[in-house]
């Protein structure tokens, strides 16, 4: 069976959260946060699709970006950080994702567990 | 913020980057500046991590730059949006920044808008001096000949155009540029590598 469409979905609103709990830690630049959000398994984020992600988050405020020229690269670099809405955004993400994780895995029960097992 | 371009940008990257810059159209001058370029940035932070990679295979990441540029826009109701003015010569100058790659295409375009800018030439000069200008058609030393345009030359021959000539020229030069728009459009949704 097709799962794409449906895993498609799924990580579309993961990685909204994943991205701003990245850049929670610490500020980085588009690549770096595709590198860190990729090796981590499950979350397939796109390079075509990280920064019209990071364009909306900072049209709304929620993130904001400035150009540096790193002395190891030799093109500038567009780092992004949180502002103070981006850290009360993911606050409430995080406690949304709890509530849904707690009630999926009621739902779900052992069938979790099995596979994780 | 940075200056474009960018001295490790190749022909592939520069036609990608205008090709960007002429989907954001619609988008503020700043925030298109700042989109194009990141995806600057991108590409070559992703050679400079990876020189082994072809730009294209950076490039077809991000999928065709039509498609990529799509994702920054607000949603458009209607998929065909009426043109605007300068959307032809946004897609031309896009062609001209792949250099020699895109050359025989713009030759195209340019052979085609001279056949058209002649047809209204011819056209403009039938109104004016309807006796001089058509397709003329006689008899000579050699045979049969046949010209079209003006007979200045004198020699003994029969125009059997007449007022038709305008609309005949109109309809040649709206073909043209209906040919052209709708090979510009073929040409801008092919993926870079593709281009001719």
């Amino acid at each position: 069976m097709d799962l794409s469409p449906w895993k498609s979905q799924l990580r579309k609103g993961a990685a909204e959260l994943a991205v701003l709990a990245t850049l929670e830690r610490k500020e980085s630049y588009g690549v770096e946060l595709l590198e860190r959000i990729q090796s981590i398994g499950g979350l397939a984020l796109s390079d075509g699709s990280i920064y019209p992600l990071l364009n909306r988050l900072q049209k709304d405020g929620k993130i904001r970006g400035r150009w540096v020229e790193d002395p190891d690269a030799t093109h500038p670099r567009k780092y992004y950080a949180l502002t103070a809405e981006g850290r009360e955004l993911l606050a409430e993400m995080i406690a949304e994702w709890a509530r849904f994780e707690a009630g999926m895995r009621e739902v779900l029960g052992e069938k979790v567990s099995d596979v994780n097992a | 913020m940075p200056n474009t371009p960018h001295p490790g940008e190749t022909a592939p990257l520069r036609v990608y980057l205008a090709r960007l810059e002429a989907a954001l159209a619609s988008a503020p001058a700043a925030e298109r500046r700042e989109i194009v370029l990141e995806t600057q940035s991108h590409v070559l932070e992703r050679v400079h991590r990876s020189p082994w990679e072809p730009v294209e295979g950076v490039l077809a990441e991000l999928g065709a730059p039509e498609t990529y540029a799509r994702q920054f826009l607000p949603e458009v109701p209607s998929p065909s949006r009426p043109s605007r003015p300068g959307q032809t010569l946004r897609a031309v100058a896009g062609l001209a920044a792949g250099g020699w790659a895109t050359l025989p295409a713009l030759l195209v375009v340019a052979a085609l808008y001279t056949v058209a800018v002649v047809a209204l030439f011819m056209a403009a000069w039938e109104l004016h001096q309807p006796d001089t200008v058509g397709l003329w058609i006689g008899m000579g030393a050699e045979g049969r000949q046949v010209l079209l345009g003006s007979n200045l030359s004198g020699r003994s021959m029969r125009e059997v155009l007449g007022g038709r000539l305008v609309p005949l020229a109109l309809l040649v030069a709206v073909t043209v540029h209906f040919a052209v728009s709708a090979l510009l459009r073929r040409m801008l949704r092919a993926t870079p590598t593709s281009l001719p």
